[in-house]
């Protein structure tokens, strides 16, 4: 149903929807400034009444309010008839002086009118023809111009129309609207855009198909601000969303979370394989120098992934379970793509709760250190103690440092903490007799961070411990790294005068080129070869090959994990002399350092004779 | 050293594209986490999957997939050493039979169920190198 920007019409109009209706045409509604008039005029004609105001004065008075609207105003009569029209009236529409003597048939009227109805306003629901009541229509000129219509039909068939440009005022609108729905700085849709878009893929989805929401963050986001200043940081964020709509199809719909989030919703394709595809896609682009103010950075992001309908049909629910793939994602490297699993909620919280008590442990003093004595048994006395990281919670109890020490290297937190171990153990070996010496362990993170050197001259410097008895120990990840950094550092605290052992060997990939890339003054066989070595032949010819290679590279052996004295006769037959585990003591805080140097001396002899006794039954 | 290990199996009872899914967002994490390359893909009831990477992981996650009760008659159909991976940078699953394009199955000799004498584990390998790439050369095309 058309209505006509000026009144109600019967004559259908060429390249306009006619008018079925006369009635509805007209029908229209007192808006208020139709009421202002139309109360305004009676006040005017009741007190002309009783004050003997000539009926000549009155329209003069009427006329003069008209004319000050600001806004067209026409009447029509009941035929359709022009009655009166103000000059705002005919400024508005451009409407050639001659049509609006009164008496022009609203059709004259239309036919030199220009543009049409908006499309919104053609469709938007209006009161049943033949109700008297206010209508509003909006009609758009050629020009751009927008104009509203309301029309009232008044109960003896005549109609009263007002005519305002809101262009301005809807231009507005629209900007308001843009704003409270897209990020300023990227010019993407925002968070509460996406909660509306993703509410209504899921109800237009009626078939079941997948849906993926990937939430996204930026790597090395926080050094690009801090290092180049915020105006690069938001350059880059401008990038990120300019690379990001170029890697996505027509159909997806990006966003811009906040900070450095982003978010797609991928809909119409298989599932997971388009958002393994599309995350693949997003991580490459990301991975590309991206160029700042003259400056190259290489940021790259991590992608966490949700689908519909398995992970919820809620949009609240799939945000939180792409962000927790996300929150994965992070932990677990750089770079790379998660998939949301069920359980990951209970995990992360759990994650989350350990690493905000790992933050507080060192300043709450919850650390200390255990020593386990590296015992000669050709002497029979301890060579040195291995200091062991412990952690004691007051409600987790003694947390295991198989727990809390990745997520320390994933935190970055081992850094500080480290920091404290060889601070805290060299203040303790002081007190040690001088022929004992001690092993600290050293994590990749502690030397890809790059203070560890420092940290280790402090730490001899503070407590006065001669270089010469610290031994770092340090696994073959920490060259798997950046191997080269790495040598640099270690040839650094070979020349303080430190020792260094290459930890957990036969484990991983204990390639013999790293123990080529750097003398190491001592290999340590894995715990896990001892355990059988009484009854597997292979155990035993490895620990035999590695003691060999340790004579031949003049690098010492140390065997982990000697726990009875059949093992301990076994590791010897072998070859090894230096040897560690509960067979001599577990690991004790280090008041117990003398009492262990005592106790493993009197156990030695225990061993020797034990063995000799062996040797003698043989 | 590397390694690649293609199976064949079919997919226990109930198991369809929607079960799948757990299959696959789990397996995706957990190679993605050992460094393992591939593809698992299910069509026509039956599952191909294709790991590469070191070889003690795919041996480990080999001997557990065999034990899962989600697929049966569980066949090796190659283990080897590899000096060139075939896929790349990840690992892929396609889990929809309209995934797999008509004319990827003709070029490839496919046979529902992987017949082991028309689709030995080199010709495996080439069938699934080529649904992924035509799955993501599709999506490429489409942006």
């Amino acid at each position: 149903m058309l209505m006509t920007p000026h009144f109600p019409i019967s004559v259908p109009v060429s390249g306009r929807p006619p008018i079925t209706d006369r009635l509805s045409a007209v029908e229209s509604f007192p808006s208020r400034a139709a009421d202002a008039v139309e109360s305004a005029a009676a006040c005017e004609l009741d007190s002309g009444a009783t004050e003997g105001v000539t009926s000549a004065a009155q329209n003069a008075l009427l006329r003069t309010a008209l004319e000050h609207l600001p806004l067209g105003m026409c009447m029509f009569d009941g035929g359709d008839r022009l009655l009166l029209a103000n000059r705002r009236y005919k400024t508005l529409w451009t409407l050639p002086e001659q049509v609006l003597r009164p008496g022009t048939s609203f059709a004259e009227i239309m036919a030199v009118t220009r543009g049409a109805e908006t499309e919104a306003s053609r469709t938007q629901p209006q009161l049943p023809p033949g109700n008297t009541g206010t209508r509003r229509r909006e009609w758009q000129l050629d020009d751009g111009t927008l104009i509203e219509v309301t029309v009232t039909r008044l109960a003896d068939g005549s109609c009263v129309a007002l005519h305002e440009d809101v262009t301005a005022q809807r231009r507005a609108q629209a900007q308001v609207a843009y704003l409270a729905t897209h990020d300023a700085l990227t010019g993407l849709p925002n968070r509460g855009a996406l909660r509306d878009e993703l509410q209504s893929l899921l109800a237009r989805n009626k078939r079941g198909e997948d849906l993926a929401v990937l939430c996204l963050d930026l790597d090395r986001f926080k050094d690009v601000n801090d290092l180049l200043g915020h105006s690069a940081g938001d350059a880059l964020l401008r990038q990120v969303a300019e690379r990001l709509r170029q890697c996505v199809r027509e159909t997806d719909f990006v966003v811009r979370l906040g900070g450095d989030e982003f978010a797609v919703l991928q809909c119409g394709a298989p599932q997971p394989s388009s958002s393994t595809a599309l995350a693949r896609r997003i991580i490459a682009v990301l991975g590309m120098p991206f160029e700042l103010d003259g400056h190259r950075a290489q940021i790259g992001g991590s992608v966490g992934i949700a689908i519909a309908p398995f992970d919820g049909e809620e949009p609240e629910q799939l945000l939180k379970c792409a962000d927790l793939a996300l929150y994965r994602a992070k932990s677990e490297g750089r770079g790379i793509l998660r998939y949301f699993e069920p359980g990951m909620d209970a995990q992360i919280q759990a994650r989350r709760s350990l690493e905000a008590d790992l933050r507080s442990a060192l300043a709450l003093d919850q650390f200390y250190l255990a020593y386990q004595p590296q015992v000669d048994t050709d002497s029979g006395t301890v060579s040195g103690f291995e200091a062991l990281l412990r952690w004691q919670h007051p409600v987790r109890g003694t947390v295991s440092p198989a727990e809390f020490i990745p997520l320390a290297e994933e935190t970055g937190l081992i850094v500080e903490i480290g920091r404290w171990v060889l601070a805290q153990a060299c203040r303790d070996a002081v007190n040690w007799p001088r022929a004992v010496t001690l092993a600290v362990n050293v994590s990749a993170v502690q030397f890809a961070e790059g203070s560890l050197v420092r940290d280790v001259v402090r730490a001899l410097g503070d407590s006065g411990l001669e270089p010469g008895r610290l031994e770092l120990e340090i696994t073959e990840s920490v060259l798997m790294r950046d191997a080269e950094q790495a040598l640099l550092m270690l040839r650094e605290l070979r020349q303080c005068g430190l020792r260094v052992a290459m930890d957990d060997f036969g484990t991983g990939y204990s390639s013999l080129s790293y123990l080529r890339s750097f003398p190491f003054d001592r290999i340590k066989i894995d715990r896990s070869f001892i355990r059988d070595i009484e009854t597997d032949a292979e155990a035993q010819a490895i620990v035999r090959a590695v003691a060999g290679l340790g004579r031949s590279l003049g690098m010492a052996i140390t065997v982990e994990g000697v726990e009875t004295l059949a093992q301990l006769a076994a590791v010897r037959r072998e070859g090894c002399r230096d040897v560690q585990g509960y067979l001599f003591s577990r690991p004790r805080p280090a008041a117990d350092v003398p009492h262990m140097i005592a106790a493993v001396a009197g156990q030695a002899l225990l061993v020797s004779s034990t063995e000799c006794e062996a040797l003698n039954h043989a | 050293m590397r390694e690649r290990l293609v199976y064949v199996s079919c997919a226990a009872p109930g198991i369809g594209a929607r079960e799948a899914y757990d299959i696959i967002r789990v397996s995706h994490n957990r190679n993605s986490r050992y460094g393992l390359t591939g593809a698992l893909i299910l069509v026509d009831n039956h599952f191909l999957q294709v790991l590469e990477g070191d070889g003690f992981r795919i041996r480990e996650r080999y001997a557990r997939i065999a034990a899962d009760p989600r697929h049966t008659r569980v066949e090796l159909r190659q283990s080897v050493a590899i000096q060139q991976l075939s896929f790349a940078d990840d690992w892929m699953a396609l889990r929809h039979d309209d995934e797999i394009a008509q004319a990827t199955r003709d070029a490839h000799a496919y046979a529902p169920g992987f017949p082991s004498d028309r689709l030995d584990g080199d010709r495996l390998v080439a069938f699934a190198v080529a649904c992924c790439r035509a799955h993501v050369e599709y999506q490429q095309l489409s942006v």
